[in-house]
């Protein structure tokens, strides 16, 4: 069944596009259909799962590789399977408001659909490699749907960052996975998490790398740089992936592996201060932007940090507060997004400096806007309250118990940070819904006020979320019990209320709502001090920074590289053949590698001769005409030639030298049909580097007729031959007897092979007189004949 | 050293067809007189041709099958000049599948293009060198390794150069024969020295004669470095790269096609064959040398195939790039802790690193001689390989769009497709075996690549058509031949299929992967 339900959704995704739905005003609800089906389906199972009885589906799939097809409904992936499908279905009525009348409704649809079966597959995979199967899957959909407006070259830049930077550390946590997987010996999630794995020996490489990816995912300091960026996606994008889902894939990982990978200090210190960072970072960035859904994506990366912090605990408090916080944030931020696009699809704009007196203008969006906020604020009793007293009392916890500093430090943050969203959200509602004036800037205006049907999703979630704190003893055994057991690996009872009596908590609650007040009302020194700071220290810009220098450096390597002259290119080739010499030389031990003989040196006729051919080469670079160089390259074969005489080898000296004229001949032959070119003297920069190669390779040649003089051979072949030559072959000439008896074949095939190559030539020399056209460009005309 | 006789000819079966095949060419085009030359079309060569290579696969196919089950360790032909084993199977397959779509899929370009006279010169060259490559594979002594190699570049090199009367098909080839030559020239020394300390051109009493004097070992690294410069060059290895983008870019696009795979593939396989087996107990010298190059064969191909705007180069770069990755696999297959080097044990392993670089090569090649086949489509449409004849591909024909989607995707190595299993696979390996450091710069490459495949994704998919001036216009649909729809239509499918459901193929790989490292020394 879990199978069936993405199986619909692809099917879905397929059948949608080419039905073009933005014809049809019913769209929205048939949309949401599929999601709102599964999201039922869910809800049938809350009682089996609660239960302690997973929901357990396994393909086969490709064995060998670790891969199957296995689907898990515990605790975890039932209460993150109830947020996508819910949020997905809210999402689908809602996108066919926002995209009405635009003809790629249906495009969007299909990747909305895609992106929504990637994720319940993400939460539902019982295998790691499926999981980053569906990762990918969540990153890459995603990409499509921020870079929806492809005009739009923000749109466009902010899906690449988003891509990139997930995308790379996807490919991270793939490694982390994979070392995990191997050292466990399997890929299963649920046998990876039934013992903690900390004793591995790969444990530390594999949870860097994990976290790596998790953290990019959920737009952690010092990635969180993305997700504000990838706000130019189209609202129901924003709102479904960057609130409610995708980033959250992160804190699922985490929250996953919770417990198989946390029990080290590694974990915890790790989680507590990037999420502690990132926390306090966000909460602090989104005093300082005007658009709305700017705020609202730092005020989400605030709260992820926030969740990722409370992972790193063990006590029964964070596992609750992680589930309510996972749960609050869901059902405020997506409505939050939704009505940033209600009110942008209306007025056009979504700076909060141009909306003068809109709550008189659209008066039921201020009310939805309002009861959302104030969750997110973490007024009481609204669910974002709940989040917050269960993160306090976690905090607070913990420092007592450890009695540090920090601990209390850590309360202090988490304070800090709650005066924070108290005062953007008063902020946002203030500068959008009251106030009259739209502080110097031109008025926005509503254009056309939004339908009913537009307003019905954001207004089912926002009902939704401000009722559950006063259910909340009724469904927290089923909704909130089995996820909190999943994270913790062992059972974990909820137990929340909205009302503790006048613990040190609320007080504290109290103290910040109040702080956050006075913060709202010093809302414009704050901001400009803010925006004092200095520009580097924005993640955009160092990560454009790195982006553009990634660039520059391509058109540089490009440059140097590209379009080079051939010598160039060449030079690069040997020189690399030379160094790796040096470094093959670097290793030898001369003295044991090497048996030369220094006290043997050559007497005068070698030294002659090697000083002749040093001087015919030297005339063969510097001569003027071809003729001349041709000729003093001869001289130096040959002088070669020479050393074969000293040497007693006539017959060779006598081959050496045929090929020697043979050569000569012959590139005179084909030199005598090019026409002179006179060319220009070479710049002195390449006129040295020429030379500087030119002798670096006749180094490589010297030091390895060095190294083949020196090194410790197999025995030598020639006793066999002059043993054998008479007894065996009958002749006195040994070279004689190999070339005709020993390795007779290979005469007569070297013989074929002359024969051929005359043949060859000759057939060469007779198609001179065939006229070759070139002409530049693309080979469209043929050659006529 | 078996005897030789007529019997041990089954061995290099599929070879024969392919001489057979490419001598039948050329004597039918020599019987053709001057008039029939004009009316020519060389359909009847191509024709052949495919015939051929159709028939030297099955004969491949006929010797994998004769290993009986995956598993067993069947009766494999170990003659003295080759090795007749399931890598060499595998490889062969590879190679002679790759050349077979080259030739349908890209048959009618060459018979359009190339010069009227000498049809049948190209088909009979393109079978000598799909036979070069069968041979190099399966070489197993220095000698018949070398002269196969050389046989492979030198046919390259006119195939590479063949349009004679297109400047730039000219520079392409004389490029590739410059290199060539000089890159050959050092090999060729490296393995003087191997033959000079050890005595021997066979592989596996190269490394018996290595292993009982360790004397030996001083030669070791100078012979590997030297021999890496051949190969290299082969396999697109920067700093030896540099002749690839412009005779990628200038050569016909076909030939193209099999350079930058099924010759790749040819280069990998002999590399793995000659480290492994003739060197592999000096895998301390050559591990360090192979991560460097491979760590800078990618970083160089992604950085500039980040700036190119024609879609064929910027395929060229990436090609050299992907060079990197596989290069990767060769290396994992040696572990980076020392205490681990000495006992490996091979059914364990589900990531040996050789396996990955086989499922790499083979994903790899369906998926770039499909994307190659799609540069061609375009270029024979709008005689440009720059991206902005890309533009609004979707709506010109969205079966080519979505075909080359899949091939960049894959490219870029998203997972369900080919190209993500072979990195997954590469990877794997490099991680298992400690390679952090090369695995990161691998990451980080995949992430740069990634960049510059969906540039082209964005201009298919989203930005309107233009014309030559930048002028929007209205899409006008664009007409395939049927070879290259089929062509085109088998690769995608490949590529999913190995990204979708890969155990079969992975067996395959795994078995030719063990066998090579059982044989290791």
């Amino acid at each position: 069944m879990l199978l069936t339900c993405l199986a619909l959704l692809a099917i879905a995704s397929v059948a949608i596009w080419p039905l073009r739905p933005h014809r049809y005003s019913f769209a929205g609800w048939l949309a949401a259909l599929p999601p709102a089906f599964i999201t039922l389906w869910l809800i049938t199972q809350i009682n089996g799962v609660a239960a302690g009885q997973p929901l357990v589906e396994t393909y086969a799939w490709a064995a060998d590789l670790g891969l199957e097809l296995s689907l898990r409904l515990d605790g975890l992936a039932l209460f993150f399977g109830l947020i996508i499908a819910g949020i997905g279905a809210a999402v689908a009525l809602y996108t066919a408001y926002y995209l009405e009348d635009d003809a790629r409704q249906g495009y969007f649809y299909t990747l909305l659909y895609l992106f929504m079966a990637s994720m319940l597959g993400l939460v539902w995979a019982d295998n790691l490699l499926l999981l980053f199967i569906f990762w990918e899957g969540t990153s890459f959909t995603s990409y499509l749907m921020v870079g929806y407006y492809y005009e739009d070259d923000a749109a466009q830049e902010g899906a690449r960052r988003a891509l990139l930077v997930t995308g790379m550390s996807g490919l991270a946590m793939l490694a982390g996975l994979v070392l995990l997987g191997q050292a466990v010996g399997s890929y299963s999630v649920s046998q990876i998490i039934a013992a903690p794995r900390a004793d591995l020996p790969i444990y530390e490489a594999a949870l860097i790398l994990i976290l790596l990816g998790s953290f990019a995912k959920s737009a952690q300091f010092p990635f969180h740089f993305w997700l504000p960026g990838a706000m130019a996606a189209p609202t129901p994008a924003s709102a479904y992936l960057h609130s409610a889902t995708m980033v959250k894939a992160g804190i699922y990982l985490l929250a996953r592996l919770h417990p198989a990978l946390s029990d080290s200090a590694l974990w915890f210190w790790a989680l507590l201060l990037v999420g502690g960072i990132t926390f306090l970072l966000g909460a602090v960035s989104a005093l300082r932007y005007y658009d709305l859904k700017q705020i609202l994506a730092y005020a989400t990366v605030s709260q992820l940090g926030a969740l990722v912090m409370l992972l790193a605990f063990h006590t029964t408090e964070a596992y609750i507060a992680v589930v309510v916080g996972i749960l609050a944030h869901a059902l405020y931020k997506g409505p939050l997004f939704m009505l940033a696009g209600v009110v942008d699809h209306a007025t056009e704009t979504r700076d909060v400096r141009h909306f003068a007196g809109l709550g008189r203008m659209l008066p039921a969006v201020a009310v939805i806007t309002t009861l959302a906020a104030f969750s997110m604020a973490g007024f009481p009793p609204f669910f974002g309250f709940l989040a917050k007293e269960t993160l306090l009392e976690t905090l607070f916890h913990h420092a007592a118990e450890t009695g540090s500093l920090l601990g209390w430090g850590f309360v202090g943050l988490a304070a800090l940070a709650g005066i924070c969203f108290v005062a953007y959200t008063l902020y946002l509602l203030y500068e959008a819904f009251v106030s009259r004036e739209s502080s110097g800037f031109e008025p926005a205006v509503v254009h056309h006020a939004p339908s009913w049907g537009f307003l019905t999703a954001p207004l089912l979630l926002t009902l939704i979320g401000t009722l559950f704190p006063f259910v909340v003893g009724l469904v927290e055994k089923l909704v909130l019990s089995p996820p909190a057991t999943a994270i913790a690996g062992s059972a974990v009872d909820v137990h929340l209320a909205l009302w503790h009596g006048f613990t040190p908590v609320f007080m504290t609650s109290l103290v910040v709502i109040g702080a956050g007040i006075l913060l709202f009302l010093a809302r414009n020194p704050v901001r400009s001090l803010l925006e004092s700071t200095p520009p580097w220290l924005n993640g955009v810009y160092q990560f454009n920074r790195l982006y553009k220098g990634m660039f520059a450096l391509a058109t540089w390597t490009t440059r140097q590289i590209q379009g080079g002259t051939l010598a160039s290119q060449a030079s690069v080739v040997l020189g690399v053949a030379v160094l790796m010499l040096l470094y093959a030389l670097s290793q030898l031990h001369w003295a044991t590698d090497l048996r030369i003989d220094w006290g043997n040196l050559p007497h005068w006729p070698e030294l002659t001769t090697a000083t002749l051919a040093i001087i015919a080469a030297f005339v063969t670079v510097r001569t003027e005409t071809r003729l001349n160089a041709i000729i003093s390259i001869g001289v130096v074969g040959v002088t070669m030639t020479l050393f074969f005489v000293f040497y007693a080898a006539p017959d060779l000296a006598l081959t050496q030298l045929l090929i020697e004229v043979l050569t000569v001949v012959l590139l005179i032959l084909v030199f005598h049909k090019v026409p002179p070119v006179v060319r220009p003297p070479l710049p002195q920069s390449v006129w040295i580097r020429n030379l500087v190669v030119s002798c670096a390779v006749g180094f490589l040649g010297f030091m390895l007729v060095l190294i083949s003089a020196g090194a410790p051979y197999a025995p030598s072949i020639s006793p066999f031959f002059s043993l054998n030559s008479v007894p065996l072959a009958h002749g006195g000439n040994i070279v004689n007897v190999i070339l005709v008896d020993f390795r007779g074949f290979d005469t007569l095939g070297e013989i074929t092979v002359l024969a051929i190559a005359a043949l060859g030539g000759y057939a060469l020399l007779r198609a001179s007189r065939l006229r070759v056209t070139l002409h530049r460009g693309r080979p469209d005309e043929e050659e006529q004949g | 050293m078996s005897e030789i006789g007529i019997g041990s000819l089954g061995s290099i079966l599929p070879e024969i067809i392919l001489i057979v095949g490419g001598l039948l060419i050329l004597l039918l085009d020599m019987i053709q007189n001057s008039t029939t030359y004009q009316r020519e079309s060389g359909r009847g060569f191509m024709a052949v041709a495919v015939l051929f290579l159709v028939v030297s696969l099955v004969g491949a196919l006929l010797q994998m099958l004769s290993f009986g089950s995956p598993t067993s360790q069947g009766p494999h032909v170990a003659a003295y000049l080759v090795d007749i084993d399931p890598f060499t199977s595998f490889m062969k397959m590879t190679i002679y599948i790759g050349m077979t779509l080259v030739a349908i899929a890209g048959g009618s370009y060459m018979n359009r293009y190339s010069p009227r006279m000498g049809r049948g010169e190209f088909w009979s060259l393109f079978l000598f060198t799909s036979m070069a490559m069968g041979m190099v594979v399966s070489a197993n002594n220095l000698i018949l390794l070398f002269l196969s190699f050389e046989f492979l570049s030198i046919s390259s090199y006119i195939l590479a150069g063949y349009l004679r009367n297109n400047v730039r098909s000219s520079e392409a080839g004389l490029k590739y024969f410059l290199y060539g030559s000089v890159a050959s020239s050092v090999m060729l020394y490296g393995m003087s020295l191997l033959y000079g300390v050890s005595g021997s051109l066979n592989l596996t009493e190269i490394a018996q004669a290595m292993a009982a004097n360790t004397d030996f070992s001083i030669v070791a690294l100078p012979a590997v470095l030297m021999l890496m410069v051949g190969l290299g060059f082969k396999m697109t290895l920067a700093p030896f790269f540099q002749w690839a983008p412009d005779t990628y870019d200038g050569a016909p696009t076909p030939v193209t096609a099999y350079l930058s795979t099924a010759s790749k593939a040819a280069g990998f396989a002999v590399t793995a064959r000659l480290l492994l087996i003739g060197l592999g107990a000096f895998s301390v010298e050559w591990v360090p040398v192979l991560s460097g190059l491979a760590i800078l064969t990618m970083t160089v191909g992604n950085l500039m195939a980040l700036r190119q705007n024609s879609v064929k180069r910027m395929l060229a770069y990436s090609s050299v790039a992907q060079a990197g990755y596989m290069l990767m696999g060769l290396v994992s297959v040696v572990s980076a802790s020392q205490a681990e080097l000495s006992q490996i044990d091979l059914a364990s392993l589900g990531m040996n690193g050789l396996n990955g670089l086989l499922i790499y090569l083979f994903a790899y090649l369906f998926t770039n001689i499909g994307a190659f086949m799609v540069v061609m489509a375009i270029e024979e449409d709008s005689g440009s390989h720059d991206i902005s004849a890309y533009r609004g591909l979707m709506q010109r024909s969205p079966g080519l769009a979505l075909a080359m989607l899949i091939f960049l995707l894959s490219l870029t190595g998203i997972p369900l497709t080919g190209g993500f299993m072979g990195k997954f696979y590469v990877f794997g390996a490099a991680v298992q075996h400690q390679y952090f450091f090369l695995a990161a710069a691998g990451f980080i490459n995949a992430g740069i690549a990634a960049g510059y495949y969906l540039r082209v994704v964005a201009a298919m998919l989203y930005e309107p058509a233009v014309d030559a001036n930048g002028a929007e216009i209205a899409p006008k649909p664009l007409n395939m031949g049927m070879a290259l729809q089929l062509t085109l239509a088998i690769c995608v499918l490949v590529t999913l299929w190995i990204g979708i459901y890969p155990p079969n193929f992975i067996d395959l790989a795994n078995d030719a992967s063990r066998h090579l490292l059982a044989l290791r020394f």
